[in-house]
């Protein structure tokens, strides 16, 4: 059965939503059957990369955790709403789903006052691996510790931790990590966003893999098209020749090969 | 086929919030009942002989032996963090986790969102009928 890819950083602002939408993107192009689900039910946002606007949104995980409709329901599969960003385009005919939390003020609301009930989240994430016959299912969350992270975090093959070269993120880092060792995890990597250029990457990777003695998967570079591109599209698959693009792609071949 | 005895504590489980596992407590379970724990998490449910197939491809080290899995299944039973389902040849075992807290915030709160976030949409789609 699939692998659960969990996607995690200690505090916001990493790029941890576009890493992971860029990642799934990467590996439903290599032919990988590829699942994504938003479980900041809070404050989703990985939708907006795949351009799912509310009017376009159908079920949502908020109504599947009310036991109103099943997670099938929920999927969104990627390739039959490409519109006209030129990087989707690239993912027509690709396996790749997404099944969003709601964006509706009232859904979330009513779904924080409420709670919900975890075992479903669970049977849901593994209806989704199996019904949907995923190579990998990316669990994006909200960041920080919280029981989602650490549910998400027992439940994975593989946790990606993201962070930027910072004192902040390296600290919290370092606790996000000393959790993910104590709950024996069978694959753990980091990657460095938003990297400054002018550094030597080579080198923050040697350091970063020295401070955590964990494997860094790679090291993404700061850059303001990033920025311009506005979570319009998915930059990899729009700018496939770009520095940070190419270094995704060193991320997602380095999950693939994970066995 | 799950007996009458099994029906009637899934009944009385859905109604209890507080019983369950919490994400936090499942994180500071012993080693080998955490691992228990994660392979029932994924399968959903599964016999003690489907269990122990998992088991054997744990890492050496790591591998508790089938009176460990059979002992920590009963510590984990009895604390209504694992179910048992069944009878005799065909039981079978799921995890059990916590409800989702509800916000502790009062329920005043949450109205008043509500109602704020009905009238914002409202004088939106107003605002858009008349441009």
């Amino acid at each position: 059965m699939g692998k659960i890819v969990s996607i995690h950083s200690f505090r916001g602002g990493t790029g941890k939503s576009n890493t992971t939408a860029n990642l799934a993107s990467q590996m439903a192009l290599a032919g990988k059957r590829v699942g994504i689900v938003d479980t900041d039910i809070a404050s989703p946002g990985i939708h907006v990369l795949f351009g799912l606007d509310e009017k376009l949104m159908g079920h949502t995980l908020n109504e599947y955790l009310r036991g109103e409709v099943d997670i099938h329901d929920v999927a969104f599969r990627v390739s039959d709403h490409l519109g006209d960003a030129e990087g989707r385009k690239k993912l027509a005919g690709k396996d790749l789903w997404l099944f969003p939390s709601s964006i509706n003020g009232r859904e979330i609301s009513r779904i924080l006052h409420d709670g919900y009930d975890v075992n479903l989240l669970n049977q849901g994430f593994q209806s989704m691996r199996k019904e949907f016959d995923l190579d990998y299912l990316f669990i994006d969350t909200h960041p920080g510790v919280g029981e989602e992270t650490l549910l998400s975090m027992i439940l994975s093959d593989i946790l990606v931790i993201i962070l930027r070269p910072d004192q902040q993120d390296f600290q919290g880092t370092a606790v996000t990590v000393d959790i993910a060792r104590s709950l024996d995890i069978p694959h753990l990597r980091l990657v460095v966003n938003k990297a400054l250029s002018r550094y030597d990457f080579s080198q923050i990777k040697a350091t970063v893999e020295q401070t955590y003695s964990e494997e860094v998967a790679g090291v993404l570079p700061l850059t303001e098209d990033m920025v311009e591109n506005a979570s319009s599209d998915i930059f990899s698959l729009r700018y496939p020749d770009h520095p940070w693009s190419q270094a995704m792609r060193g991320v997602a071949e380095n999950l693939l090969a994970i066995p | 086929m799950s007996g009458v005895f099994d029906r009637l504590s899934k009944k009385l489980g859905e109604k209890d919030d507080s019983s369950g596992i919490s994400p936090l407590d499942l994180a500071n379970l012993p080693q080998a009942q955490r691992q228990l724990m994660r392979i029932l998490l994924r399968e959903l449910e599964m016999s003690l002989s489907a269990l122990m197939g998992l088991v054997e491809e744990l890492p050496e080290g790591k591998r508790p032996t089938q009176a460990e899995v059979e002992e920590a299944l009963k510590s984990l039973a009895l604390e209504g963090w694992v179910i048992k389902m069944g009878e005799d040849a065909q039981i079978t075992y799921k995890a059990n986790l916590r409800r989702k807290a509800p916000s502790t915030l009062a329920q005043s709160i949450w109205s008043t969102l509500d109602a704020r976030i009905g009238e914002a949409k409202e004088s939106g789609l107003k605002k858009d009928q008349q441009g």
